[in-house]
C-alpha cells in the first residue's frame, strides 16, 4: 500500500457552489487536500475558503463548532489572530473581482487534516497563497470541536457564490 | 518505487502517557524524513507547550539552533535561539478539550529539522520527541515517521 493515495479529485468543468468529498475511508492516519482554486467573488480579489467537516454522512454547519488561527502576509503587512465560533474560514484564496484579476491565475492551498479517526477533535493546518492585486500568503490552523470520525468534507467560499471553472481539488489519504 | 515509506507509528495508549517517543535504528536509505505529530500536553500552560526534537541522543542545547515565527497574539514575532525546544508547539490542559497539535516536521537531507538546525554532520539514526517541562504527552497523541526517496 502506498503511503500517500489519491482518494478523489474534483475538477470543475463549470462553476460550482461547493465541492464535497463523501464516504471518506477510515483506513488512513491523516488526510491532505491539495487545491488550485478561485472564487467568483466580484467585490474583492480575495475570498475565504470555508471548510465543513461531517460524520455519519452529515456535515456540521454550526459556526460555533469551529475555530481557526492565522498568520498572514498581505502585500507588505503581516498579521495574526484567532477566531472561535465563527466557522472555519481560511484566508485568502484568489477571487475574480469581476474580471480584474488575471483569468489564468488561481490560488493554491495545501490542507493537512491530522488523525481524523482518532478520539479527538479534528485539527488541521493550511498553507495557502494567491496573487491578485495584492499578494497573499498565510499559514493557518483550525479545528472542529467534535471527536467523531470525519467521513465527509465540504469546501465552500465565505462570499462566493461559486468556485470558478478550472478549480481543482484532490483528497489524499496518508497511512500511519 | 514509491517515494514515501511509512517507517514508524506511535500512539500514546490510554492510561499510559509518556514523556518521550524515540525512534532508533533509522534507515539511511532515504533522502529526507518527515514527521507528523498530533499531540497534547498533560499539564497547564496558557501559551501552549513546546516539545523538543533530539537527534542521536544529543541533549546539549548549544548544539542546536532554531529560527522561529510565532503568532500567539495579533502580532507575529520571530527570532533565533540556541536550543532544541522550539521544534513544535502543542495544546495544553488549558486549551479546548480533546484538541491536539497539527505538526509537520521536515528533515531534508537528514540534517535539518524545520527551522531547527543540529550542528552535527553525523547521520541521524535516532530521533526523540520530548514533551518538555517534565510532563507528558497525553493519551491518543500520535507520532508518525516517514522516509522519502529522491530520484
Amino acid at each position: 500500500m502506498a503511503v500517500i493515495e489519491a482518494i478523489a479529485t474534483t475538477y470543475l468543468e463549470a462553476d460550482a457552489s461547493s465541492v464535497t468529498f463523501s464516504s471518506i475511508p477510515t483506513t488512513y492516519e491523516h488526510l491532505q487536500i491539495r487545491m488550485s482554486m478561485k472564487s467568483e467573488r466580484a467585490g474583492s480579489d480575495v475570498d475565504g475558503l470555508r471548510v465543513y467537516f461531517g460524520t455519519g454522512g452529515t456535515l456540521d454547519t454550526v459556526a460555533a463548532n469551529y475555530g481557526y488561527h492565522w498568520m498572514r502576509g498581505v502585500a507588505t503587512t503581516p498579521s495574526a489572530g484567532r477566531l472561535t465560533g465563527t466557522y472555519l474560514n481560511f484566508q485568502n484564496m484568489l477571487a475574480a473581482q469581476g474580471g480584474v484579476t488575471n483569468a489564468a491565475n488561481f490560488g493554491a492551498m495545501i490542507l493537512d487534516i491530522f488523525d481524523y479517526t482518532g478520539a479527538k477533535n479534528t485539527t488541521c493546518s493550511a498553507l495557502m497563497g494567491s496573487t491578485g492585486n495584492w499578494s497573499n500568503l498565510s499559514f493557518e490552523t483550525g479545528y472542529w470541536d467534535n471527536v467523531a470520525v470525519v467521513d465527509k468534507i465540504q469546501l465552500d467560499q465565505v462570499n462566493g457564490p461559486n468556485f470558478l471553472r478550472g478549480s481543482e481539488f484532490t483528497l489524499y489519504g496518508i497511512t500511519g | 518505487m514509491a517515494a514515501w515509506t511509512h517507517l514508524e507509528h506511535d500512539t500514546i495508549i490510554g492510561g499510559l502517557p509518556a514523556t518521550t517517543v524515540t525512534w532508533s535504528s533509522i534507515s539511511q536509505s532515504y533522502d529526507h524524513l518527515c514527521i507528523k505529530v498530533s499531540a497534547r500536553y498533560s499539564a497547564a500552560g496558557s501559551a501552549g507547550q513546546l516539545h523538543d526534537v533530539v537527534y542521536n541522543g544529543d541533549t546539549t542545547d548549544s548544539d542546536y539552533s532554531n529560527t522561529y515565527l510565532i503568532a500567539s497574539t495579533t502580532t507575529p514575532t520571530m527570532g533565533r535561539l540556541d536550543g532544541r525546544s522550539y521544534a513544535a508547539i502543542m495544546p495544553t490542559s488549558d486549551f479546548l478539550a480533546d484538541t491536539f497539535s497539527t505538526t509537520t516536521i521536515w528533515i531534508p537531507a537528514l540534517r535539518w529539522c524545520a527551522t531547527l538546525f543540529h550542528e552535527n554532520n553525523d547521520a541521524i539514526t535516532e530521533i526523540s520527541m520530548v514533551a518538555g517541562g517534565g510532563q507528558d504527552f497525553v493519551a491518543d497523541s500520535t507520532f508518525d515517521l516517514y522516509g522519502i526517496l529522491g530520484a
